[in-house]
């Protein structure tokens, strides 16, 4: 533990992205993440991202340009997407990471991850972004993952999960601390959404999933827009 | 030409050669100070080689496996000469021929922004 970067005054990282590296807590704490993720579906990393290196990336998200984007597999949304950067390429390069995709699939029980690929984006308040019901199972996609980027604490913007068939609300997740990620299960009898930000401050966070397909390798090859 | 606004302007011209040779001494010293990784510059141990990404340049770098362990003990905080002394210590090579494999590594490295020169 004593290699992490922590902030003063918050949780003290259990895993953590470093310029040279994960590095990674003691197997006991990790252990409460896994029965909790089995119980509640997810977990979060507090400062998944070592401060200084969080600093970085968000200047860079600062110089970079936003676009309106609609996924076209989810009913009704819109969203701010980051245009290519090199907040996007750094983030893919410190996330796809062997030792991070071990930790995360002792962590889910998932299959073998070959990958994490992901997108920013930001939710506006009062700009009609919004989010609906979906569980983004296909795509070789495994875990979800929200990785918190925002320079100001926003109002809104839970992760909602809930059973498909019944509808029930099963967990509420806000996660407003810059660094910190929250680990999600994705499967067919699950749905999850963001609810609406409100007050004043957006949100920007990096969202994605740990694949079972391509390598990383190949990820990390390809142009991105 | 009073000798007051003489001795005034040998007062001046006395201090830009103090100057000057503050800037030289200041000058030497920039060059002999230690380069440093940048800190904006990522590394990923991939089996025996390294892949490095420069945040500043949004540029990917892929280091062999000499270059690879010279990064990393540049990464933990050694300075040149201990750079040196270990990869001697850990490769069969000549030292002379180290002395000059490293000075062209470092100057790609400075070149490239993936050192740097700051505290």
């Amino acid at each position: 533990m004593s290699n992490f970067v922590a902030q003063t005054g918050s949780a003290p990282p259990l895993v953590q992205l470093t310029r040279q590296g994960t590095i990674c807590g003691p197997i006991e704490t990790l252990a409460q993440l896994r029965i909790h993720f089995q119980q509640q579906n997810y977990f979060r990393l507090p400062q998944l991202i070592e401060p200084a290196l969080l600093d970085v990336v968000q200047k860079q998200i600062e110089r970079g340009e936003f676009y309106e984007r609609v996924h076209a597999r989810i009913d009704s949304n819109k969203e701010l997407c980051l245009r290519e950067n090199p907040a996007t390429t750094a983030l893919l390069f410190l996330i796809n990471d062997e030792k991070l995709f071990e930790i995360i699939q002792q962590l889910t029980a998932c299959e073998t991850i070959r990958c994490f690929d992901g997108r920013i984006y930001r939710a506006a308040p009062g700009n009609g972004h919004h989010d609906s019901w979906h569980n983004d199972i296909g795509d070789d996609r495994l875990v979800g993952m929200s990785l918190n980027l925002s320079r100001e604490e926003y109002s809104g913007g839970v992760l909602q999960l809930r059973e498909r068939a019944s509808g029930e609300t099963v967990s509420e997740i806000t996660n407003v601390r810059a660094g910190d990620a929250v680990v999600f299960r994705l499967a067919r009898s699950l749905q999850h959404r963001i609810s609406e930000v409100t007050g004043s401050a957006s949100k920007t966070a990096f969202a994605g999933w740990f694949k079972a397909q391509p390598h990383f390798s190949q990820l990390l090859n390809q142009p991105r827009s | 030409m009073c000798p007051p606004a003489l001795e005034r302007q040998g007062g001046h011209r006395s201090a830009p050669t103090l100057l000057t040779i503050y800037h030289l001494r200041f000058t030497i010293y920039q060059f002999q100070k230690p380069m440093k990784p940048n800190p904006n510059v990522l590394s990923k141990r991939l089996g025996e080689e390294m892949v490095l990404f420069n945040l500043d340049t949004d540029h990917f770098y892929e280091l062999n496996g000499s270059a690879a362990r010279f990064w990393e003990l540049l990464n933990a905080g050694s300075d040149d000469a201990a750079v040196r002394q270990q990869m001697l210590a850990e490769f069969e090579v000549d030292p002379e021929q180290l002395a000059s494999e490293a000075e062209a590594l470092m100057a790609s490295f400075r070149q490239e922004g993936l050192v740097t020169g700051d505290e």
